[in-house]
């Protein structure tokens, strides 16, 4: 592949936005295959993909009950609650459920170690910056 | 039960116009405090960023209950029951996309704009302005939705009906009135207060609305004893579909979406894609929806992003919970028929309900007042929404294009924000004009075709930027123009515009794509551009995806609330 080019244009600066200094390129780069920084991809992606499936496929199936399965859905459960109703209901708890389920998920499994490792991203431009005035 | 067949009174009509005076004055005060204290880029695209969760999270709730949504979703149930339930579903399950995989990594990694996000690995200037296109159009779109819709609703809600004159106005005169005054109220707001003052009139509305809507439930429900299934019961007998004799299907899908056709089973097969279509445009629209996006970015950080979909979801849910009651509230006590002689669409059947429930409880003057009430807050709903959308227009036009593809991201801040409060009046100006001339578009058909093309050619997009490696500046531009020209190519060939005697050319018949909504097919046709663009050109750069990954996910560089 000695043909790949890679994207002409500089990535806009990040202002002052990134602390007192802006983060070096070439940190950014070492923390994407630091193995840190993998293991917290793999937490966040091990939650996200797999319930984004999940809440689609949940979704779609209700969807495609609605067009195609009106018997079992016009079927009524109790008085006139039919099977519908309940399915449509289950899909605002299950929406629910799953912010609550990722909320907590998130605040156990990833923002420490985020904050971590952005600190450590932060913290090394300060130095750098302070190491370069002496 | 049916009462509020006569036009509006007379008292009614005089409390709704002095609540009507006091919101425009009350959302104009806030304009004025909100200017003076928007100075930097930073406060005029995001606020200052500094918005806490809930105060965000009511501003979401507030961009996304339009009137539309509201008097429209209502109205549905009121008329074909569990299709209009059905609707809303749709548009609260789209909330997990953005918390799980849009609002926190666009929060880190992003600026002002959707574009900033698309535009990180990319080369800036052609992916700034194919991000730009796609929000101007996607917001124009909505906004006429909004706008056409507040005309007549205006009218409507302070009782001009056809024949009619209100201040010396006829129903036609009181419509284009009401766009007009829609669209300077949006433009000043905007114009002025930028996101600041944007951000308050939502949070206002949403309080007003969430209100408002939770009164009306619970005056509805005490009527029945807060037993729910006399309440179903007595809608599904009220119904159309009583009279038609299927009473029970007022409960069931399929008399809105999906209908079955006898004797036509292509056509019930059309319908039924069709219904699968609208499901996919409304769960993977809004995660694509500029206005929205943006929103992320008013908050402080990521945490506070996804704090604030959480609220953002907790008041949608009970709001569509609370709307399944007013519809069905509306179907049993106003009726088929005084709904539809109002309004075709059934969007006045909400506030018809609130004078019906006031007159039965307190008496007429009560009936007013509730009317009153639940009309102001359907009017603070058209205001708040369509300032979203202009705002979400004109940083994207400041920030996206004038800025990054015309100065090469050399203008200053304050220059950035004088071209955004001038692109405020250019698409104040210009949705204006063109809801105007668009009043006789169908409004639930603009909202379906904006979440239509927000779902095809933005969300992929977005998606694939965070998340794939090797894509790039052609995969970018393909999926972009492909999702958007597919979107709107198959709605001009489906029989919303020809072929049918409701369509828009009514004499003309160039349908030969079936379904009304594209999304079944143009969001996979994105996809498929973005994947083959990306191959067919060379560029890779595996650094820059890298950092965006890297700053996406843990919060290194992102953007830091003003120091205010």
């Amino acid at each position: 592949m000695a043909t790949d080019r890679p994207t002409k244009d500089p990535t806009p600066s990040d202002g002052n936005g990134g602390g007192d200094e802006p983060i070096r390129d070439e940190a950014y780069v070492a923390m994407h295959s630091d193995p840190r920084f993998i293991d917290l991809k793999r937490r966040l992606y091990r939650f996200i993909f797999p319930m984004s499936i999940a809440f689609m496929a949940w979704y779609l199936l209700y969807v495609l009950m609605s067009a195609f399965g009106r018997d079992i859905m016009g079927t009524d459960l109790f008085g006139n609650v039919n099977v519908a109703l309940v399915f449509g209901i289950l899909q605002f708890v299950s929406t629910f459920g799953i912010a609550v389920l990722y909320t907590r998920y998130a605040n156990r499994n990833f923002d420490q170690s985020a904050a971590e490792l952005r600190d450590e991203l932060q913290n090394g431009a300060n130095a750098q910056k302070k190491g370069d005035s002496r | 039960m049916i009462l509020a067949q006569e036009a509006v009174s007379e008292s009614s009509r005089m409390v709704t116009i002095v609540l009507f005076a006091l919101m425009i004055a009350a959302t104009l005060g806030i304009t004025v405090w909100a200017s003076r204290n928007t100075r930097s880029a930073t406060d005029f695209h995001s606020g200052g960023r500094g918005f806490s969760p809930l105060q965000n999270g009511l501003a979401i709730g507030s961009d996304y209950m339009s009137a539309a949504s509201f008097l429209g979703i209502a109205g549905m149930i009121a008329l074909f029951g569990y299709d209009g339930f059905l609707y809303s579903i749709g548009f609260l399950v789209a909330w997990l996309v953005a918390l799980l995989l849009v609002a926190e990594l666009l929060r880190n990694s992003g600026r002002y704009t959707m574009g900033d996000v698309l535009s990180y690995r990319m080369q800036q200037r052609p992916v700034r302005t194919a991000a730009a296109v796609s929000t101007v159009v996607v917001s124009i779109f909505y906004l006429l939705a909004q706008m056409v819709g507040a005309g007549a609703l205006i009218a409507l809600l302070l009782g001009i009906q056809e024949g009619q004159t209100f201040l010396g106005m006829d129903a036609p005169t009181a419509k284009i009135a009401g766009i007009v005054v829609v669209g300077l109220l949006m433009t000043i707001y905007v114009a002025f207060g930028g996101m600041k003052g944007t951000t308050w009139v939502q949070i206002i509305k949403a309080v007003i609305l969430m209100a408002g809507a939770a009164l009306l439930t619970l005056l509805t429900l005490s009527l029945y004893g807060f037993n729910l299934g006399a309440l179903m019961s007595d809608a599904a007998n009220a119904s159309q579909a009583a009279a038609d004799g299927n009473a029970g299907g007022f409960l069931e899908p399929g008399l809105r979406y999906g209908v079955e056709v006898a004797g036509d089973p292509l056509q019930t097969l059309w319908n039924k894609l069709d219904l699968i279509s609208l499901g996919l445009a409304l769960v993977l629209g809004t995660a694509g929806l500029p206005h929205i996006l943006i929103r992320f970015y008013t908050v402080p950080d990521s945490g506070s992003a996804r704090k604030s979909v959480n609220w953002g979801i907790g008041l949608i849910g009970t709001f569509y919970l609370m709307t399944l009651v007013l519809g069905f509230g509306a179907a049993a006590l106003v009726g088929h028929e005084a709904i539809t002689t109002q309004d075709a669409a059934g969007n006045t059947a909400a506030p018809q309900l609130a004078q019906v429930v006031g007159t039965t409880i307190g008496g007429d003057m009560a009936g007013a007042v509730l009317l009153a009430l639940i009309a102001s807050a359907a009017f603070a709903a058209i205001l708040s929404t369509v300032a979203g959308l202009v705002i979400a227009s004109s940083s994207s036009l400041a920030h996206d294009f004038y800025n990054s593809v015309i100065r090469k991201g050399k203008a200053t801040g304050s220059e950035e924000v004088r071209v955004a409060r001038f692109s405020a009046i250019g698409v104040g100006v210009v949705a204006i004009i063109l809801a105007i001339f668009a009043q006789s578009l169908n409004v639930a058909f603009l909202v379906s075709l904006a979440f239509a093309m927000a779902a095809s050619a933005n969300l992929p997009t977005l998606l694939l930027s965070l998340f794939w490696k090797r894509f790039n500046t052609a995969g970018a531009l393909a999926g972009i123009y492909g999702g958007l020209i597919s979107a709107v190519g198959l709605v001009f060939f489906s029989p919303v515009v020809s072929g049918s005697e409701t369509a828009l050319m009514p004499n003309a018949d160039f349908a030969w794509f079936p379904l009304p909504n594209p999304a079944l097919v143009s969001v996979p046709i994105s996809l498929l551009c973005a994947v083959v663009g990306t191959y067919m050109s060379k560029e890779r750069d595996f650094d820059k995806f890298a950092m965006l990954q890297v700053r996406a996910l843990t919060g290194a560089g992102a953007e830091k609330a003003g120091s205010h």
